[in-house]
Formats: structure tokens, sequence, C-alpha cells
């Protein structure tokens, strides 16, 4: 298979059974790696095609992968290095992530892990993940994923519709985990842009100056090395196209300065360059909380806002999807079971009925991990009530912190110590989009400490 | 994973690999009067450590980590005594894994 530098993962591996084992996986999940059985093979391609993520294997025949990771986030300091490791060598893993790699994965590699590393570490970078196939089929898997017969999902999907046809800036508010990103993907597949790049931008995922760099690019610099590095930045990328940009209240006030200038004159100048590209880019912006609060906070430009606040579309929460649940529960419940092997195939009516009454405080993502729980840990045809995870509690019997936060006003209000540390860390994870190094990071404690307290959560 | 070519080339290319860390073994062991090469026999081991954990051949896994860990820390005795157990039970896997191809 011709490698496809444009999706951005390098898979270094020695072993040839193993890489072909692991190639197989990630082609698979709709991932097109470019393959590498040595140190030298690796940084070669790396520095050629400029790997976004590596799955990096530590014990290479002509090089220590420590050596080989260290010169990658030399050359290019925010590519995602997942080190893979045999069992018995964790300890050189750990030491990874204290080197800065982004996760590690444990031999023998399960395909569901390894997809989900691999997916998190993309997550937030500024990659092109277009799926595979023609614009029909692209245009119908996302529909799948993006299903609902709800009034709300109604009015999403009228809102699409009228939107895709225009240049205008959109704006998609809503709570994680409502489907943000799906939703400015159907507006760019309907769009006359369909067949042009969707690069995505996460401002929560990258500190400032990377994300500059991200959002611009770079003219060419030389590296230690003596090689001149240039970096694409995502707006040149989405040329012709769209650029996603997550959390936009997240990006500093000098960079919002910056985009701004891009946004009213449509050219900008890489970083360490003053020439300006012109570019037509259509733009789609997302918060997870209310911008105007940000913006009277003096944390969001008021220009900036009223540029990019033309078209507002909110992804309504799942608890306001009505039956919709039951449509989203069905159709993850028959992919993951594929996934996991197993033969589940319906949902008891008393569990269908339990759905309708949850918080679903994480929306889609919550769901999706209710029923893996369930498929994971059991084995039959019908998913029961004895099968979910036991703290799923209905929406008229709230959680006894949320009782007691209600009435203190205190969000640590009943909580033991344990929980409040469990909260702060899995918060700050989540914030760095799943990378545990940035969170440990900002939490000013080791990453072994963050795996560490994982392991004695998961035994709980 | 895959259908049952997939699924043949893949067992063909492990047996393959474990054919070669264990040849790498032999050689490191067998070449009278010359000092054994640890090194080789180390990342051998490795290598038989990853394929083992893989195919769930689990006490050769557990075998070529104590050899590994034994190259590691120059216990030749214990080198010694684990090495030709080692070669033997990676052949043995490898066959075990081409009967069961066959049977698939």
């Amino acid at each position: 298979m011709q490698d496809e530098p444009e999706h951005g993962l390098l898979l270094v591996e020695d072993t040839p059974s193993l890489q072909m084992l692991y190639a197989t996986v990630l082609r698979k999940a709709g991932y097109n790696p470019m393959l590498a059985s040595s140190g030298a093979e690796a940084l070669k391609k790396f520095a050629e095609h400029h790997a976004r993520v590596v799955l990096l294997d530590l014990m290479l025949p002509d090089a220590d992968g420590l050596m080989v990771m260290r010169e990658m986030l030399e050359l290019q300091p925010d590519t995602r290095i997942i080190v893979i490791t045999a069992n018995g060598s964790v300890t050189n893993a750990i030491d990874a992530t204290r080197e800065g790699a982004h996760d590690f994965l444990v031999k023998p590699l399960g395909d569901i892990r390894m997809i989900g590393a691999v997916t998190s570490a993309f997550a937030g970078l500024h990659e092109d993940v277009s799926l595979t196939g023609d614009d029909s089929s692209r245009i119908e898997a996302l529909d799948r994923a993006f299903m609902g017969r709800s009034d709300a999902m109604q009015e999403v999907h009228c809102r699409i519709a009228a939107v895709a046809g225009s240049t205008a800036p959109v704006f998609i508010l809503g709570e994680s985990g409502t489907g943000k990103e799906l939703c400015a993907r159907a507006v760019h597949l309907k769009s006359a842009r369909a067949t042009q790049r969707f690069v995505s931008v996460n401002c929560s995922a990258s500190d400032p100056e990377h994300l500059e760099i991200e959002l611009f690019g770079q003219a060419g610099q030389k590296t230690r090395r003596g090689q001149v590095q240039t970096r694409t930045g995502a707006i040149a990328q989405a040329d012709g196209g769209t650029l996603f940009v997550q959390n936009i209240q997240d990006m500093s006030l000098e960079l919002q300065a910056a985009f701004l200038r891009f946004k009213q004159r449509a050219s900008f100048a890489p970083v360490g360059d003053t020439r300006q590209i012109k570019v037509d880019v259509r733009l789609i912006c997302t918060a997870s909380r209310d911008p105007t609060e940000d913006m009277r906070a003096g944390r969001l430009r008021e220009d900036l806002y009223y540029r990019l606040f033309v078209i507002p579309i909110t992804m309504p929460p799942l608890r306001a999807r009505g039956t919709d649940i039951h449509l989203l529960a069905q159709h993850y419940l028959a992919q993951i079971a594929a996934e996991e092997g197993k033969s589940f195939s319906s949902i008891a009516p008393d569990v269908l009925e339990l759905f309708l009454t949850l918080p679903w405080r994480g929306n889609v993502r919550e769901l999706i991990n209710v029923l893996r729980h369930a498929v994971v840990l059991h084995d039959g045809e019908v998913i029961t009530r004895d099968m979910l995870p036991p703290d799923l509690a209905p929406q008229d019997a709230p959680a006894r912190t949320a009782e007691a936060t209600a009435e203190s006003g205190d969000p640590f209000a009943g909580m033991t110590m344990a929980e409040i540390e469990q909260r702060a860390i899995t918060s700050a994870i989540a914030r760095h989009r799943g990378s545990v190094p940035r969170a440990a990071r900002e939490l000013d404690i080791a990453p072994s400490t963050i795996y560490r307290k994982r392991e004695q959560w998961d035994k709980r | 994973m895959g259908g049952p070519e997939m699924r043949a080339a893949l067992v063909t290319q492990v047996r393959h690999d474990l054919d070669r860390c264990r040849t790498t073994l032999l050689t490191a062991t067998a070449e009278p009067g010359k000092a054994r090469d640890h090194v080789s026999i180390c990342k051998a081991a490795h290598g038989i450590k990853g394929l083992a954990v893989t195919v769930g051949a689990l006490a050769l896994a557990d075998l070529a980590r104590e050899v590994e860990k034994a190259c590691q820390t120059r216990d030749t005795a214990k080198i010694d005594k684990l090495l030709a157990r080692l070669a033997t039970e990676t052949g043995e896997t490898s066959t075990a894994l081409a009967q069961l191809a066959s049977a698939d």
C-alpha cells in the first residue's frame, strides 16, 4: 500500500509480523500509516512527511527508541508520540512520558486500546481525517453517526441544510459530547467545498506559541541538526475548504488579534515571515461554554466574536433528544458488539426506559461508555439493567454530590478528598484532550503519578 | 481481524519472525571458542517476548522475559540454564502455530 503522508501517522515497529498486525488494525479503523522498521528509517520518513502522530516501539535494532523520540520532538515539538513497550518494561514507557511521550501501549496491543490512543492523539491536531470513500458514502457515514428524529435534531438538520450553501462563518454551541465536530463536518460535506479539505484545530490542546504555529505555520527554521524545517499551518491547509476552530475562547488575546486580522483580510503571514498569503477559507468555530460570558469577562475579543458569531447552531444535549437516545443506543450497541466480538443485538425495554430518565451529563460520549461497559463485562444478546454501571442515576434521583452542591453552592461539598483529586485529574486530562503529560504539567505533578492513580481507580 | 488469507499470512510471518529469533539465539550460543554475544541474545529474547504475548503463548513469553533479564544482569549461570529451553520452546511454538493454521 502506498504511504499517505497526509494522514500523518507513522508506525515504527521492527518485527515484521507485529508491524503487519498493527498496520492491519489501523487500516481497518480508517488510518493509513507510513511504516518504518528501524530508527534510521523512522527519522527519515518523519523528516520527509512531518508525521503528527507516531506509534514507536522502544526497542529498535539500530537505535534506542527514546533517542529516536527525542530527535522527533526536537524536529517537531508538538508531535504526539505513543511509545510501544513489551510487558515488563513499563518503567521505560513511564520514562518516555516524562520526556514528552503522549501515551504508551503495552504489548500485546488490544485493537481498541491502540485505536483509542491514536484517535486521542490526533484529537486537537490540525489533521484532515476525512473519511475514505466517495462523497456520497462519506455523507452516508456521517448521517449514520449524526442520526436523530427528535424536534431538536430536526432543527439542527434544517439549519445545516440552510447554511451549507453559504460561506458565512458558523458558530456551533453545545455541551461537551453533543457532536459539535460532527455538525461541523456535516456543514462542510454538504457545502460546495466538500471535495476540499476540512482542517481541525483545537485551541485548548496547545499552548499559545504552538497554537500560533499550528494556525499560521512557520517559515523555514534551521534545526540543531542543520535541517531546514518549514511548517504549513492549518489556515494554509484549509485553503479552498473549511477551517474548524474548536474552543475559540481558549485562544490567547494576542492570538485572537492575529486571527481577527486574518479574518478581515483573508490573508496571513506565517510565523517568522512577513509575506502575506491570500486564502479562501470558510470558518466554523465552537465553544463549549457561553461565548458572551467570555466576552464580558474579557477573555474573548468583542470584535472577533461579532466577526465569527454570524450563524449560530446549538447542538442539543442528549437528555433533550427524547427517543433519539434509543436510536443512538441501538446504533452504538451494534458497533461496539462487533468491535468486541460479542453477540449483543438489543436492549431490554426497562433499560430503554431508564435511558430516557438519565441526565447524560457526558452526552453521547457517556452513552457509548455505558454501552461499552456492559458489552465488555458481560455476555448475552440483550443488554439488561444488571449489566449497567451501578452509579447510573436517573434525573429524579440526583447523585449525592449534586444534591450537596445544590444545597451549599460548593462544588466540592459532599465529596471525599479522593473524589476531589480524581475529579481534578480527570478534568485536567479532558481539558488537554486525553494528553496525560500536558495534564500533569498543568497540575504540576509527574505523569507517572497520574498513571499510578488511574491504575488505583481501575482496581476500585 | 481480516479474513482467512490475512490470518494465514500473519501466522506465516509470525512463524518466520520466531524462527529468525531462534536462529539468532542458536548462533549466539553455539560458536565454540567465542565469547557469548549477550546483546544479540537479549534482542532475540526481547523479540520472542513481544511475539509470544501477541499470540498468547504466555509461558514462552515468561521464559523469554527471564532470559532477557538474565542478559541485562549478565547472569551467565541463568542464561546457561534457560537458553536451550528458550530455543526449543520457540521452535515448538512455531510448529504449533503451523498446525493451528493448517487446521483453520
